[in-house]
């Protein structure tokens, strides 16, 4: 690890009260035990030690595949490789939410591009469907 | 009202007059009109006065045991006894009968219309309140609502300057494991608190756990940094650094709860 992982620049850390909802969604009062300061500010580093760590296998991973980037599936092989395996399934199964989510996102963005068709194209069908109902109008008017 | 009319009427013509003109109002008004009867009931049940109103002493021994005057139900009851002495006595049935009846009709649907607004319709359920919440994790039993920044993710990827291009997806998946390894840090650490009987996480703790597994080698570095010492001044009594520090965080159910 370098220094301005955490020292130097705050920006590299994780933020302390998410960590600390966290921890006490984890310790609820009920447990009856408390996370003092220091535990809370060595498990912040262990924490961006283990994004380092994953982000750094993933990346090698993804460079033997001669990948630019680094995907889900490399993450996953990182969390195998480093001995995580058992978080896969979890981190597979959010990974697949955030996909469908971005799915139905893009569907509703892009109708116009899903026609496949260029703007000329549906510019012309679009005055064709305009003519047609005004014949039908005319022909057939009340 | 009834064993009055036995001793009164001859002597005060001006309440028989009063007796005559009160049905009436009765229809309108059945509940007002049942307190005086009621209150008329009670007075005459009561032991001391019977004697003077009643020539019949049987009849009063018989309704004076039951005789509680908080209830209405009661009062009426005793009322109506009453009432029946008095048509033994005096035979002038005919104003009580009509007074008893109209008020024993109107109290049954007064009291479902009290009883009916009451029971609402059910209410309709509420909605999920978040989203996380759903979809709980078979991790370890713990669900972790709290979502972390991932923008922050991505950025601590790539301060590594090797790690170039990052997929959308990919610190989200990178936080989701993150939530699970601290998950996993956060229960190691208070189960070795809890073997040395401490209520509360100590950074010594949280290292002790970290070297019991092969898997988290790569904190070495991290938890050399941690003395080991304030862990066994801990088990003596709270070392003061600590102490002041916890104060601080304003998180203290130590004292309270001893598990």
């Amino acid at each position: 690890m370098s220094d301005r992982e955490f020292s130097s620049n705050d920006d590299l850390s994780l933020p302390k009260a998410t960590v600390q909802k966290i921890i006490t969604e984890i310790l609820p009062y009920s447990s009856g035990q408390t996370f003092s300061k220091d535990a809370r500010d060595l498990l912040m580093e262990c924490c961006v030690e283990f994004i380092t760590l994953i982000s750094s296998e993933a990346n090698d991973i993804s460079e033997k595949e001669a990948k630019k980037t680094i995907a889900c599936e490399h993450v996953e092989r990182a969390l195998r490789d480093l001995g995580f395996g058992d978080y896969i399934p979890d981190v597979l199964a959010v990974a697949e939410e955030h996909k469908e989510q971005l799915k139905s996102r893009e569907k509703k963005q892009s109708k116009m591009e899903q026609s496949g068709l260029s703007e000329e194209e549906l510019l012309r069908q679009q005055q064709e469907l305009f003519r047609s109902a005004t014949e039908k109008y005319n022909a057939a008017p009340e | 009202m009834t064993d009055q009319d036995n001793s009164y009427r001859p002597r005060s013509p001006d309440f028989s007059s009063f007796q005559s003109n009160f049905p009436p109002p009765a229809a309108t008004s059945p509940t007002y009109q049942f307190t005086p009867l009621a209150h008329h009931a009670s007075y005459d049940a009561s032991p001391f006065f019977t004697p003077q109103y009643h020539q019949q002493p049987a009849a009063t021994q018989q309704y004076v045991p039951p005789f509680s005057p908080s209830y209405r139900a009661q009062d009426f009851d005793m009322a109506r006894r009453s009432s029946r002495i008095a048509r033994a006595t005096e035979a002038d049935p005919a104003p009580e009968s009509k007074y008893l009846e109209e008020p024993s009709e109107p109290e049954a649907p007064e009291e479902v219309a009290e009883y009916e607004p009451e029971p609402k319709p059910e209410p309709e359920e509420p909605e999920l309140p978040i989203k996380e919440e759903v979809k709980s994790r078979p991790g370890e039993g713990i669900e972790v609502r709290t979502k972390f920044p991932v923008a922050r993710i991505k950025r601590i990827m790539q301060a590594d300057e090797d790690v170039g291009k990052v997929a959308q997806v990919t610190p989200i998946a990178v936080s989701k494991a993150l939530e699970l390894f601290m998950i996993s840090l956060v229960t190691k650490a208070a189960k070795e608190a809890k073997d040395r009987n401490s209520k509360r996480v100590t950074a010594s703790h949280l290292k002790h756990a970290v070297a019991k597994d092969e898997v988290l080698d790569f904190l070495a570095d991290i938890i050399a940094k941690v003395p080991d010492q304030p862990s066994r001044k801990q088990d003596d009594d709270g070392s003061d650094q600590n102490e002041g520090k916890r104060k601080r965080g304003g998180r203290r159910p130590k004292e309270d709860n001893s598990d």
